[in-house]
């Protein structure tokens, strides 16, 4: 019986579908068999940053409501064998699907793959409620800002309310020279508001956007900042003890320059 | 003089418009009159669609006009004023209620379509706009795309293996003709004419489009 995890947020843009993305490519490279299920249905993307839009026939709607098998919806990754994608569908809406159907469905799933990963959509109605139904457990990602933080607090305690307790967070887009000069919330104070584990870090970086345009998850760039990053994550939900990435500040012109006169 | 009985055609098909004001009787020599003059106009077997039907005239009458109607190998649809005012451009029109009709008609859509809107239609549709990404239409004929087709395309819906999809800029992610299905290559071309797709033995394929010829 595999893992049911929603990847959750509240807020939109904190990178709850890239993190999906990686986190379930990361799973594939390590021979894992992973299906991702998008429950953002009527605002689609997952299958977008996977590169796999052109092969959608049959959705999860069509699924819930019988219009054809599981595996008739289930698409293959182009690149990894064992890593699966269930489509949301764009021309419905949150409404086309209750929560007991998706309870079902990560049910039916589990049996087959190790992981199952559902891209949660933002906000905390039916869309939220129906991609926590069927999660054993929950990943949180944030961004160091204030609004975002406040949202995945309101989350957290949703999901306690929903007996789904101890979520693990992952704080996305960290610019490590904007912390250490004070100008962005560091880990420490996220935690200490959030109180909640916290399984990673994702520093800012800029091949996220050429990944998502190529439909091409950052994990697989070796050389992408983020994949470390992600690979660690990976590593950790699978049981191992993985230390923190050490955040380097990248160092500036002046900087460098200070450094060669001896400064 | 007010006329007692007015045919509106549009997108949706012919409409026949009774003028709730006149008696009946005068309704149905009108009716008579106008069938018997424009009897070319109409092929057999079209349908009429008379939004009044339901809620203004009772049983006996609809069969009345039902049987006029039909004299003149026309086909009387019931229908409230609502249906007729419905947006053929709902967000997600059942295939199903396509079925039921046969009339060959075809959808002209001003406008783009956007990502998550469906379009169902059993006849032909020409879309003077964009198809865009995420966007279906389904049509039972063949679909004409003005602009750029970069959604989901489906003609000959209904099993029509004749069925075309031509598009100025023909960049859709997925082609479907009948019962066959062909996406997009992973890393598109833009295309730099007007294309169209047809089945050729069994496949779908693309090619230059013949705008005007045949």
């Amino acid at each position: 019986m595999g893992e049911v995890i929603v990847i959750t947020s509240g807020k939109g843009g904190v990178g709850k579908t890239t993190t999906t993305a990686n986190l379930g490519t990361g799973f594939a490279l390590q021979g894992k068999k992973v299906v991702l299920v998008d429950a953002d249905i009527g605002l689609r993307n997952l299958d977008v940053v996977m590169g796999l839009e052109n092969r959608i026939v049959y959705d999860l709607v069509d699924v819930t409501e019988g219009n054809c098998r599981l595996r008739q919806a289930l698409i293959r990754d182009k690149r990894y064998e064992t890593l699966y994608l269930l489509p949301a569908a764009q021309t419905r809406d949150k409404n086309a699907v209750n929560p007991d159907q998706m309870k079902q469905l990560c049910l039916d799933l589990a049996q087959e793959f190790d992981y199952v990963l559902i891209d949660c959509p933002a906000g905390i109605e039916q869309g939220f409620k129906n991609a926590i139904a069927g999660a054993d457990k929950a990943i949180i990602v944030t961004t160091p800002e204030v609004s975002a933080v406040r949202d995945a607090d309101r989350i957290i305690g949703l999901l306690e309310s929903e007996g789904k307790s101890n979520p693990k967070l992952i704080v996305n887009r960290i610019r490590p020279h904007m912390v250490k000069k004070g100008d962005m919330m560091n880990i420490d104070d996220i935690i200490e508001i959030l109180a909640v584990d916290l399984l990673g870090i994702i520093p800012e970086d800029e091949y996220i956007v050429v990944s998502t345009n190529r439909g091409e998850p950052a994990v697989v760039n070796p050389t992408a900042l983020a994949s470390t990053a992600y690979k660690n994550i990976v590593r950790r939900l699978a049981g191992e003890n993985v230390p923190l990435m050490e955040m380097q500040a990248e160092d500036g012109l002046l900087h460098k320059l200070k450094k060669i006169f001896g400064f | 003089m007010q006329e007692a009985v007015i045919f509106k055609g549009n997108r949706d098909g012919i409409r026949l418009i009774i003028n709730q004001s006149v008696e009946f009787g005068y309704i149905l020599n009108q009716l008579k009159a106008k069938l018997d003059e424009a009897a070319d106009f109409f092929t057999a077997g079209t349908t009429v669609k008379v939004p009044a039907a339901l809620s203004f005239l009772n049983g006996q009458q609809r069969e009345e006009l039902a049987g006029l109607l039909a004299h003149y190998g026309l086909q009387c649809a019931e229908c409230s004023e609502q249906d007729v005012q419905e947006d053929v451009l709902d967000d997600a029109v059942p295939v199903s209620a396509g079925l039921r009709r046969h009339v060959q008609e075809t959808l002209i859509v001003p406008r783009t379509l956007r990502g998550g809107q469906k379009l169902v239609h059993d006849g032909a549709v020409i879309i003077d706009g964009d198809v865009n990404p995420g966007a279906e239409v389904i049509a039972g004929g063949n679909i004409t795309v003005l602009g750029t087709c970069r959604g989901i395309a489906h003609a000959g819906a209904y099993g029509n293996q004749e069925a075309t999809i031509t598009a100025k800029r023909l960049m859709a992610s997925q082609l479907r003709i009948a019962g066959l299905i062909a996406r997009a290559p992973d890393q598109p071309d833009v295309s730099t004419c007007a294309e169209t797709a047809r089945i050729d033995n069994q496949l779908i394929i693309i090619e230059p489009a013949t705008l005007g010829e045949e």
